[in-house]
C-alpha cells in the first residue's frame, strides 16, 4: 500500500456515489450525479463501515472495509443499471473558464498531498480517532469518551480509509468537498442560467469568506457546509421543478449533515420544503419581512441583547459586506415586487437557528460562547451562500424571480 | 484611439495591476508566516484587500454600461467584484504559495507545518517518543494542565502525539515515565517535576540538536536541576 493506492481508494468512493445519484436523479442528469458523486459516496461508505463495526461487531481492516465498498458499489450498480449514463461535458464553449475550473481544483488537490494534519481539533480529535481505529479496529470507548466527542465519525472514518489504503496524509480529502460544491452548484444552476452566469455564480459561492481556505483545513466545517448547501439547493430546485427526485435528494443530503456534526441547521432546509405549497409561497414575501423584523427586534430585547450583539460582531459584521448585500437585494426585490423569497427565508432561518443555538448554549455553559468566536465563524461559513443565491434570483426571468 | 477606449484600457490595466499586486502580497503572506506582509511592509492586506476589487468593479461597471445591460446585472457584477474578488485573490495567493512550497519538498512543508502548530516543542515530543517502549503500557506522567505547561501539560495534545502511549496529569499515577518540563508558556518558570523521584534513568533533551545527556541510577531532585531549566524524561525505578 502506498500513496497511489491510497489516492485511488479515496477517489473510488465516487463510483458508488455516482450510481446512487443516478438511481435518485435519473439518467438524464448524469452530470449532476457525477459532480457530487464523491460526496454521496463518502457519506454512504463511512456510514456503512460504521454500521458493520458498531452494530455487527465486524473488525475494521482492509478486508472488511474493501468488501463493504465492493458490496455498496455492486448493489448500487444493479439498481442504477436502468439509468446508467455517462456525464457529457461540452468543451466547445467557454473553454478557458472551464480549463481554469479543472486546473485550479486539480492544483489544490495535488498540493494537499504535501501537507500533514496540523490543526488542533483534527490532531486531537478527528485524525486521532482515525489512528486509534486503525490500531484497534473498533470504535472503542476511548474514541466515544473523547473530549468534545459530540462529532459523528464521518471525517475520522475518511481519514481511517486513506491511512488504511496507504496514503500518508488525509489532507487531499478536503479539496474534494470544495470541488463537489462548485460542480454540484454549477450543474444545478445550468437549469436556470447560461453557462457563463452559472460559472460566475459557482465561483462567487466558492469565494465566500473562509470557505476556500477550509479546503486545506481538516475540520468538519467544510463537509457540513457542502452537505447543507447542496441539500437546500435541491430543495430549492424542487420548489421550482416539482420533481420528486429533487426533493428526495435534497432531504437526504440535508439529513446527511447530522452524520457530520450534531447541529440543527438542516431543520431550516426541511421547513423550506413547505415553500413548494402555493399558499405558503404566496406569503413568502410577508414571512421574510416578518422574520427580518423579528430578528432585528430581538436585538433590542434586554434578555437577548448580549447574545444578539455577540453574533452581530462575531458573524454578521465579521462577514461584511454580505449582510449589506442581503439588505440591498431584499429592498430591490421588494420594490420590484419579485416573488422568489426562498433564499431570503433560508438566510433568515439559519440566522434564527444560530441565535437560538447560541442562546441555549449560553444557558448550559454561561459565557463560554464568547471564548469560541473563531469556532463560531468557522461553523457559519455557509451563512453567506444563501445571500449569493438570493442575489442571483435577480437574474431569473420575471415569471420566476 | 477614442477617449472611451483609452479609459477602458487604463481601467483594465489598473484592474490587472491591483489584482497581481494583491495576489503577490497574499502569496508572500502564506509562503512566509502569518502577518509577514504587515510586519515587513506595514500593509494590512486583510483590511485593504477590498482595494483589489475596486478597479475590476469600476471596469466591469463601465464595460456593462457600454453594453446597456440590465441594471440588476450591473449591480451584481459590481457586487461580485467587490465582495468575491478580494477573497478569490487571497485564494490565488494562497494557492501560488502552496505550489511554490510544494517544490521545496514534503520534508520542508512537514517541518514548517509542525513548527506552526507546536512551535519548537514537536522536536522535544519526537525525542520523548523515541524513548518510550511501544504499546499502550507506556504511561507518562505530565505536568498539571495549567500555565506554564500549556503544551507539555495537555493530555489532549500529548496523547495524540505520543499515541499509542497514554498520558496522565495525576501525580498519584504509577506511570513508569515522568516528563521533565521547563516550559514557560504564559507564566513564570516552574520546573516539573517539583518533587523527588527515584529514577532508573534521567534523559535530558538537547535543544541544540546534539545527543541527549543520560544519567543512570541517580534519583531526580528538583533542587539540583532548578537552575539548568532541563527538558527530558525520567524512567522511574521499578518498585
Amino acid at each position: 500500500m502506498n500513496n497511489i493506492t491510497g489516492t485511488i481508494a479515496l477517489l473510488s468512493l465516487a463510483i458508488p456515489g455516482f450510481f446512487l445519484n443516478l438511481i435518485i436523479l435519473g439518467e438524464k442528469r448524469a452530470n449532476e450525479a457525477a459532480a457530487i458523486s464523491w460526496l454521496t459516496g463518502s457519506i454512504v461508505f463511512t456510514l456503512s463501515i460504521y454500521i458493520i463495526n458498531v452494530f455487527f461487531g465486524i473488525k475494521l481492516n482492509l478486508a472488511s472495509a474493501l468488501s463493504t465498498l465492493v458490496a455498496i458499489t455492486g448493489t448500487s450498480f444493479v439498481f442504477a443499471k436502468r439509468n446508467l449514463a455517462l456525464p457529457k461535458i461540452n468543451f466547445k464553449s467557454n473553454l478557458l473558464v472551464k480549463l481554469i475550473l479543472v486546473a485550479v481544483p486539480l492544483l489544490i488537490f495535488i498540493t494537499a498531498f504535501f501537507y500533514p494534519v496540523a490543526d488542533w481539533d483534527a490532531v486531537t480529535l478527528f485524525d486521532f480517532r482515525a489512528r486509534i481505529l486503525l490500531n484497534e479496529g473498533f470504535v472503542v470507548n476511548k474514541i466515544i469518551e473523547m473530549i468534545y466527542g459530540g462529532y459523528p465519525m464521518y471525517t475520522s472514518l475518511l481519514h481511517f480509509w486513506v491511512y488504511l489504503t496507504g496514503l500518508w496524509t488525509p489532507m487531499p480529502i478536503y479539496p474534494l468537498f470544495t470541488v463537489s460544491l462548485a460542480g454540484g452548484i454549477f450543474f444545478v444552476l445550468r437549469k436556470f442560467y447560461s453557462t457563463r452566469i452559472s460559472l460566475l455564480i459557482s465561483l462567487a459561492v466558492i469565494f465566500v469568506p473562509r470557505l476556500f481556505a477550509n479546503s486545506f483545513i481538516p475540520y468538519t466545517n467544510l463537509p457540513y457546509t457542502v452537505l447543507l448547501m447542496m441539500g437546500v439547493f435541491y430543495i430549492y430546485l424542487w420548489t421550482k421543478s416539482k420533481n420528486v427526485s429533487d426533493l428526495i435528494f435534497g432531504l437526504l443530503l440535508s439529513a446527511a449533515t447530522f452524520w457530520v456534526r450534531d447541529f440543527p441547521f438542516a431543520l431550516v432546509n426541511f421547513v423550506l420544503v413547505f415553500l413548494a405549497i402555493p399558499v405558503v409561497k404566496k406569503y413568502s414575501k410577508i414571512l421574510s419581512i416578518a422574520a427580518t423584523i423579528i430578528l432585528v427586534f430581538v436585538y433590542f430585547v434586554p434578555e437577548f441583547h448580549t447574545i444578539a450583539n455577540y453574533l452581530k460582531y462575531t458573524v454578521y459584521e465579521y462577514y461584511s459586506p454580505y449582510w449589506i448585500v442581503f439588505s440591498g437585494v431584499f429592498i430591490y426585490k421588494l420594490i420590484k415586487k419579485q416573488k422568489d423569497w426562498f433564499w431570503a427565508l433560508a438566510y433568515l432561518g439559519y440566522g434564527t437557528i444560530l441565535f437560538a443555538g447560541t442562546y441555549i448554549f449560553n444557558t448550559s455553559i454561561p459565557g463560554y460562547y464568547t471564548a469560541v468566536f473563531d469556532a463560531v465563524q468557522r461553523m457559519t461559513i455557509f451563512i453567506n451562500i444563501p445571500i449569493i443565491l438570493f442575489a442571483t434570483t435577480l437574474f431569473l426571468n420575471k415569471k420566476d424571480s | 484611439m477614442s477617449k472611451e477606449k483609452i479609459l477602458a484600457v487604463l481601467l483594465g490595466l489598473a484592474a490587472a495591476a491591483s489584482t497581481l499586486l494583491f495576489v503577490w502580497l497574499f502569496c508572500l503572506e502564506f509562503y512566509n508566516y502569518d502577518n509577514f506582509v504587515f510586519s515587513t511592509y506595514r500593509i494590512n492586506i486583510y483590511k485593504f484587500g477590498f482595494v483589489a476589487g475596486i478597479f475590476p468593479a469600476i471596469f466591469m461597471f463601465y464595460y456593462l454600461t457600454r453594453k446597456k445591460s440590465d441594471v440588476s446585472v450591473k449591480i451584481l457584477a459590481v457586487i461580485f467584484c467587490l465582495v468575491s474578488l478580494p477573497i478569490a485573490i487571497q485564494a490565488m495567493g494562497n494557492l501560488t504559495a502552496r505550489t511554490a512550497s510544494m517544490f521545496k519538498g514534503k520534508d520542508y512543508i512537514m517541518q514548517k507545518s509542525m513548527q506552526t502548530m507546536y512551535g519548537g516543542d514537536y522536536k522535544f515530543m519526537d525525542f520523548i517518543k523515541s524513548y518510550l517502549k511501544e504499546g499502550p503500557d507506556a504511561v507518562i506522567m505530565l505536568p498539571p494542565n495549567v500555565p506554564p505547561w500549556r503544551h507539555t501539560g495537555s493530555t489532549q495534545i500529548m496523547n495524540s502525539y505520543l499515541y499509542p502511549a497514554t498520558t496522565t496529569n495525576s501525580t498519584e499515577s504509577a506511570a513508569p515515565y515522568i516528563l521533565i518540563s521547563s516550559e514557560t508558556e504564559s507564566a513564570a518558570y516552574h520546573l516539573w517535576p517539583d518533587f523527588k523521584v527515584p529514577a532508573d534513568k534521567i534523559i535530558i533533551f538537547n535543544w541544540e540538536g546534539g545527543a541527549p545527556t543520560i544519567i543512570e541510577n541517580t534519583d531526580w531532585d528538583p533542587e539540583v536541576w532548578q537552575d539548568k531549566k532541563p527538558w527530558g524524561l525520567i524512567i522511574k525505578k521499578d518498585e
